[in-house]
């Protein structure tokens, strides 16, 4: 009697399970659909959070073996003017400040100071920071995971991903309470960190902060702007692939910065990330083949004569594929 | 403290007492009395330990460390930045004084949050000093990347000898070139950032000293 009994069990035991089994990928959809959502909302609020928080914060950041520490401040003047400065604190004296849409970069001690026209702080963080996620969504994707105690806050998790993994991952996390970035880790595919922030120190202030008050006042540097003349591309060749998402800003044929290089260009960018294309006469580049993955990734090959040079915060094998699919104009991407 | 009071805060601690009245009135005799809630504080430790709970190595009350360290700390201020920021560029006579004060205001803050960021260094340094290859950083291939090229001279062309090695000269000549890409590179970034916020927002922001846009078509 009690063998059947515990037969009954058993196979009432396998029903139950085998059901729990077909659930399963349902609910793990379900899952990452949430923390998709999740995800999403936390982002924003992270940008919505680097434009209008009043705070002071140092920071370090790390790339490889090299360190940086930095004072980053922020705020917004009572007629909503949003100021932003930016201090390296070793080596060469390297301030970026921003009002508005004005961002100077100011070096000492060499004096070549410029002035962009841009209402994010490029030099820090990737500039899609600064923006809603939905204009990255059809490409990325941002998961929501357990937080931890960064900086001494209670923190948000949030995982940056490519849809496709053939871009840099972002690990980002976010105060809890206020919205604000604590800490980045961008490493590659396979999970090597390739540069890091960590803020040191955190301080909210109800108004903005005093020492950015007077910053209206100081001398901005002329505005950047290409110097060198242009003229369009006329080697014939184009990139025939790129990761879904990338589209052509630029494409001209000029004089590599500060050399006689003269080289057909194409910059691509999908929201988050940017990638540059060069191709030259092999003959008057004169690079040999090589490669390397870092927070900028390079790779220069030589095709069928020309030199194919790709730069951008890519994986290598992504740079690889691009470098081998330039093609003649007709099958042009975009 | 007598054993029975000392039982009784034992007792406390694992929920032993039974009776919700008599819990109240012990527990508000063991707050009024300091000794007992030392007593008190030391159980709850014992307990934890006993439970595998409490974190090992750790002072358990560093607030009386912390203040006298600080204490001790010298007050730095503005000695780790030199402001010199408003010396230079300086317009003659032109507003002058107002952007000196403005400048140099602008670095008071460097100061006063030096010693924090010193510390973090320290952190950070004191987490990689592990991960140092001690074999030497000579073949260390990325650093090209991020360190300036002054120190290479270029070595007499003489000395060269048909083979497949690039002589000194020619991978000094190389790596300018591959910093040449790099920086290329970031200049483009930042003209087409520039070029797409004048797209998206022709109107300039109402406060915002921006020169009138007599050279917004120079990006192309």
């Amino acid at each position: 009697m009690t063998t059947i009994k515990w037969c009954i069990f058993g196979i009432f035991c396998l029903v139950v399970s085998g059901n729990a089994l077909a659930q399963q990928p349902e609910q793990a959809n379900d899952s990452v659909e949430r923390a998709e959502n999740a995800g999403m909302i936390w982002f924003d609020r992270m940008s919505e959070a680097l434009r209008r928080l009043n705070f002071e914060a140092t920071l370090v950041q790390t790339q490889g073996d090299r360190i940086q520490p930095m004072l980053w401040m922020h705020g917004r003047h009572t007629d909503d003017l949003e100021v932003e400065l930016l201090i390296y604190l070793n080596g060469a004296d390297i301030r970026i400040l921003r009002l508005g849409d004005h961002t100077s970069y100011y070096f000492q001690p060499t004096d070549n100071s410029y002035s962009l026209q841009s209402d994010v702080t490029y030099g820090l963080l990737p500039a899609a920071f600064y923006d809603k996620f939905e204009r990255l969504q059809p490409y990325y994707q941002v998961l929501a995971g357990r937080g931890m105690r960064v900086t001494g806050r209670e923190t948000q998790y949030l995982r940056l991903v490519s849809r496709d993994n053939s871009r840099y991952h972002y690990s980002l996390w976010v105060d809890r309470e206020s919205g604000m970035l604590m800490k980045m880790q961008m490493m590659t595919p396979q999970g090597e960190i390739l540069e890091q922030i960590q803020l040191t120190s955190f301080q909210q202030r109800a108004e903005l902060p005093v020492s950015l008050n007077d910053l209206r006042g100081v001398q901005r540097p002329p505005r950047l702007h290409d110097s060198r003349p242009v003229s369009p591309a006329q080697l014939g060749l184009v990139p025939g692939w790129m990761p879904a998402g990338f589209e052509l800003q630029r494409s001209n044929r000029r004089y590599l910065y500060e050399t006689q290089v003269a080289a057909d260009y194409f910059l691509y960018s999908d929201g988050l990330t940017d990638v540059s294309v060069y191709l030259s006469e092999a003959s008057e580049q004169g690079l040999p083949p090589l490669a390397f993955e870092g927070p900028e990734s390079f790779i220069n090959a030589i095709i069928n004569g020309h030199s194919v040079t790709v730069v951008g915060k890519l994986p290598l094998d992504t740079l690889r594929r691009i470098a081998e699919n330039i093609s003649t104009t007709k099958t042009a991407v975009n | 403290m007598s054993d029975r009071r000392l039982e009784k805060t034992s007792a406390l601690l694992d929920n032993q007492v039974a009776d919700q009245q008599q819990l109240a009135s012990e527990l508000d005799v063991l707050l009024a009395d300091e000794e007992a809630c030392q007593s008190w504080q030391r159980y709850a430790l014992i307990g934890q330990v006993m439970r595998g709970e409490a974190e090992l190595n750790q002072p358990l009350d560093i607030s009386a460390q912390i203040r006298s360290r600080l204490a001790a700390e010298p007050a730095v201020k503005d000695t780790v930045v030199k402001p010199d920021f408003g010396q230079r560029g300086r317009p003659a006579g032109n507003s002058g004084g107002i952007l000196i004060d403005a400048a140099s205001r602008w670095l008071k803050p460097a100061g006063s949050i030096a010693i924090a960021a010193s510390v973090a260094v320290v952190a950070v340094l004191s987490v990689q000093q592990p991960l140092i290859d001690p074999a030497g950083t000579d073949g260390v291939e990325p650093t090209l990347v991020t360190t300036p090229f002054g120190g290479r001279n270029p070595v007499s062309y003489n000395t060269v000898i048909e083979d497949n090695n690039p002589s000194q000269a020619e991978l000094a000549q190389q790596r300018q070139l591959l910093q040449a890409y790099m920086r290329d590179h970031q200049h483009q970034l930042q003209l087409s950032l520039q070029e797409r916020q004048s797209e998206a927002e022709p109107e300039v922001s109402p406060a915002a000293p921006v020169k009138p846009k007599a050279d917004s078509n120079d990006n192309n």
